[in-house]
């Protein structure tokens, strides 16, 4: 699957949270009102990945997050709790994650289909696994793909949600993707080779031997719920010297490995990237992707 | 290398009970209307009306989700002999809208209660954890996938599983469709006056609005029989006319049904029945009946039927909940009938399937449509071949 164009927007939030609304006028060309910063943020990211490009009419959009609009869902929550006041039509209606589809489709004039789907400690693996599905079926031609994840004040309660300790610097990320199946005829900046979910260690050890990996060409990236021991260890499994940090080092959200991918097409410090997580039941989420 | 996704196994709770035998039964009973149900959170208070699961008491909210889900997850693998190994890679789909929300909201409200400053969403909270307790709790390692595209959600969970056999990426899959009452949803809708008292009147001039109802299907798909059922294609497309009602001249939802009976590799001369998304809004009924007479001859519509008078909209469940339904109805040699609901095809031009009637043809189409524009059709049949 190709990999077309790509744009983000990533930022660590201090107390208080940044403003979009400019920045959303700034990257999409126009006020959108009455959104929150959860569709601000996937209209920045996917905006910035088009840059004024009209993707074709069927594109299809794949949104996924760890945790989704927290933004909405909680003002609904404190609305009733709090002040004993029913949801916002509007608000109740955007409690839906893929509401956020609708205002990509709408602002991007797209009609192909749209889905928001996710994995808890891999949600872009999970999308891209469809999405990459699509592409060798060819029900899908070209894909809008992008992960989304908000940060919610105060940030101490925010902490609490991402079950991080208080003084993890946390943010907000939104990365995305146009993607094209690998026969199109548009240049590519880059592409996603492989997408697994591997039962355990043995698994993707089998996984490794099968793939024909230039090792002296590739660089390894651990996942954000690998730990520093642990990516050593795994590092060493795959037999890739290279290993790619984040230089600033990331602030917590769920979906880094959007970031990941982009800073290695932007980057390029090789010619493929090898991302590995490993979730809390010991599966191996492993992302295959190259340069053109 | 094409492989096939029979529909293998199934576990069913709704309010017409529990397990497939309850469900057959309460569809040859005339659809009764919903009981108001206390919805109190912080110093609101609103009375309901809903259509709670029959057989799990609204209580222990925690305890409660999870036996439900792990009662039809239990029926669905109950008549089907896996491997071990088998089992273990079962690829884990989930469709709803409101997943575990009911949990938190409710942690939420105790908590309030208790100390006064308490934290919304304190705990972890992430789409995916409904999915990860259901992993551990049946030891499935394969990959997992939480849908939460409205009430489109396990609709489409269905049918990337299905793909995902065909493609040969994975072996066996467990669809879940869960949706069960919480305050963001009853209230929600309460709010947006889209709810009737009454029993749901889909297709009919005497509509009154909707009603919400609870619901846990699971279904387990693999490799089966020779002339076992199985989608046969789907189609999923987003709908911007609105956020919240597809478009009215039925342009979008005929676009959809076409894109899944061309999927299927049939055209709508084939169909034996289909089931309708059949919300009881204007909007809907409107949308959906403008969508099949593009597609369809009115002088030859199959019959029509709409599950939602029987169970209340189960939203993002009810993909799997009413695919379950019909399924096991056409199984059994009906499709189900809602005598005196839209009867009246002159209004529309789509009546409701008045008497339980058998049909001759093995291909049926389900249409789904939610909010943010997403619409969904599903084409489901018996296999021709192994």
């Amino acid at each position: 699957m190709k990999i077309l164009a790509h744009g983000h927007y990533s930022a660590t939030v201090d107390e208080s949270l940044p403003p979009l609304k400019e920045l959303v006028k700034e990257t999409t060309g126009e006020a959108v009102r009455r959104v929150g910063r959860f569709i601000q943020l996937a209209l920045i990211g996917a905006g910035r990945c088009l840059q004024g490009m009209q993707a074709p009419s069927d594109t299809a959009v794949y949104l996924t997050s760890g945790r989704g609009d927290l933004e909405i869902t909680l003002e609904v929550l404190e609305q009733m709790v709090e002040h004993g006041l029913p949801p916002k039509p509007l608000s109740f209606i955007n409690t839906v994650s893929n509401s956020a589809c609708f205002y990509l489709a709408k602002h991007f004039a797209l009609h192909g289909r749209s889905h928001f789907v996710t994995r808890r400690h891999a949600p872009l693996e999970s999308v891209l696994q469809l999405a990459l599905l699509d592409m060798a079926e060819g029900s899908v031609q070209t894909a809008l793909l992008g992960s989304v994840d908000i940060c919610t004040a105060p940030l101490s309660d925010h902490r609490k949600r991402l079950a991080v300790a208080s003084d993890t610097a946390v943010g907000e990320g939104s990365h995305w993707f146009l993607l094209a199946q690998d026969n199109h005829p548009a240049h590519g900046i880059g592409r996603i080779v492989a997408v697994e979910t591997l039962v355990d260690e043995q698994a993707l050890r089998d996984w490794l031997a099968a793939q024909p990996l230039a090792r002296t060409d590739t660089v390894f990236a651990a996942g954000q719920h690998v730990t520093t021991g642990n990516a050593d260890a795994l590092q060493a499994c795959t037999g890739i010297a290279q290993r790619f940090t984040h230089s600033p080092s990331l602030p917590w959200y769920d979906s880094h490995c959007g970031h990941t991918l982009g800073q290695f097409l932007t980057q390029q410090p090789a010619g493929q990237l090898l991302h590995i997580d490993r979730d809390a039941s010991g599966r191996y989420n492993v992302l295959l992707a190259s340069l053109p | 290398m094409n492989h096939i996704a029979c529909f293998l196994g199934a576990g069913i709770a709704t309010h017409l009970g529990t397990g497939i035998s309850a469900q057959l039964a309460g569809l040859q009973q005339a659809p009764r209307a919903p009981q108001p149900v206390d919805c109190a959170i912080g110093t609101l208070h609103e009375r309901v009306p809903y259509k709670l699961l029959a057989d799990f008491p609204l209580q222990a909210i925690e305890t409660r989700l999870y036996t439900v889900i792990d009662s039809v997850i239990e029926q669905a693998l109950s008549n089907v002999a896996l491997s071990r190994q088998d089992s273990n890679a079962i690829a884990l789909f989930i469709g709803s809208s409101s997943f575990d929300i009911s949990v938190s909201e409710h942690a939420y409200q105790q908590a309030q209660a208790v100390r006064g400053d308490a934290i919304p969403l304190g705990g972890s909270s992430s789409f995916g954890n409904l999915g990860a307790r259901v992993r551990e709790r049946f030891g499935f390692n394969g990959p997992d996938f939480s849908f939460n595209t409205a009430c489109t959600s396990s609709a489409n969970a269905l049918w990337y599983a299905s793909r995902l056999i065909r493609s040969g990426k994975i072996r066996h899959a467990l669809v879940l469709g869960i949706e069960v009452i919480n305050h963001i949803t009853a209230l929600g809708f309460h709010g947006l006056g889209l709810l009737t008292r009454s029993v749901m009147k889909p297709f009919d001039s005497a509509r009154d609005g909707l009603v919400l109802g609870e619901s846990a299907s699971a279904l387990l798909l693999g490799p089966g029989n020779a002339g076992d059922f199985r989608l046969l294609g789907g189609a999923n497309l987003c709908d911007t006319h609105s956020m919240s009602a597809a478009n009215a001249d039925g342009s979008t939802v005929a676009a959809v049904i076409q894109a899944a009976l061309a999927e299927a590799g049939l055209s709508p001369s084939s169909i034996g029945a289909i089931k309708a998304h059949g919300t009881a809004s204007l909007l809907n009924d409107e949308a959906e009946s403008a969508g099949l007479l593009r597609l369809f001859d009115a002088a030859a519509l199959p019959p029509v039927c709409a599950l939602k008078p029987f169970i209340g909209h189960t939203l993002g469940a009810c993909g799997v909940t009413e695919l379950v339904l019909f399924w096991q109805a056409l199984q059994q040699g009906f499709v189900p009938a809602t005598p005196g609901i839209g009867a009246d095809p002159s209004v529309l031009g789509v009546a409701l399937n008045q008497q339980a009637c058998s049909v001759d043809k093995s291909t049926f189409l389900l249409n789904y449509f939610g909010f943010g524009g997403n619409n969904t059709a599903l084409v489901i049949g018996r296999g021709q071949g192994g």
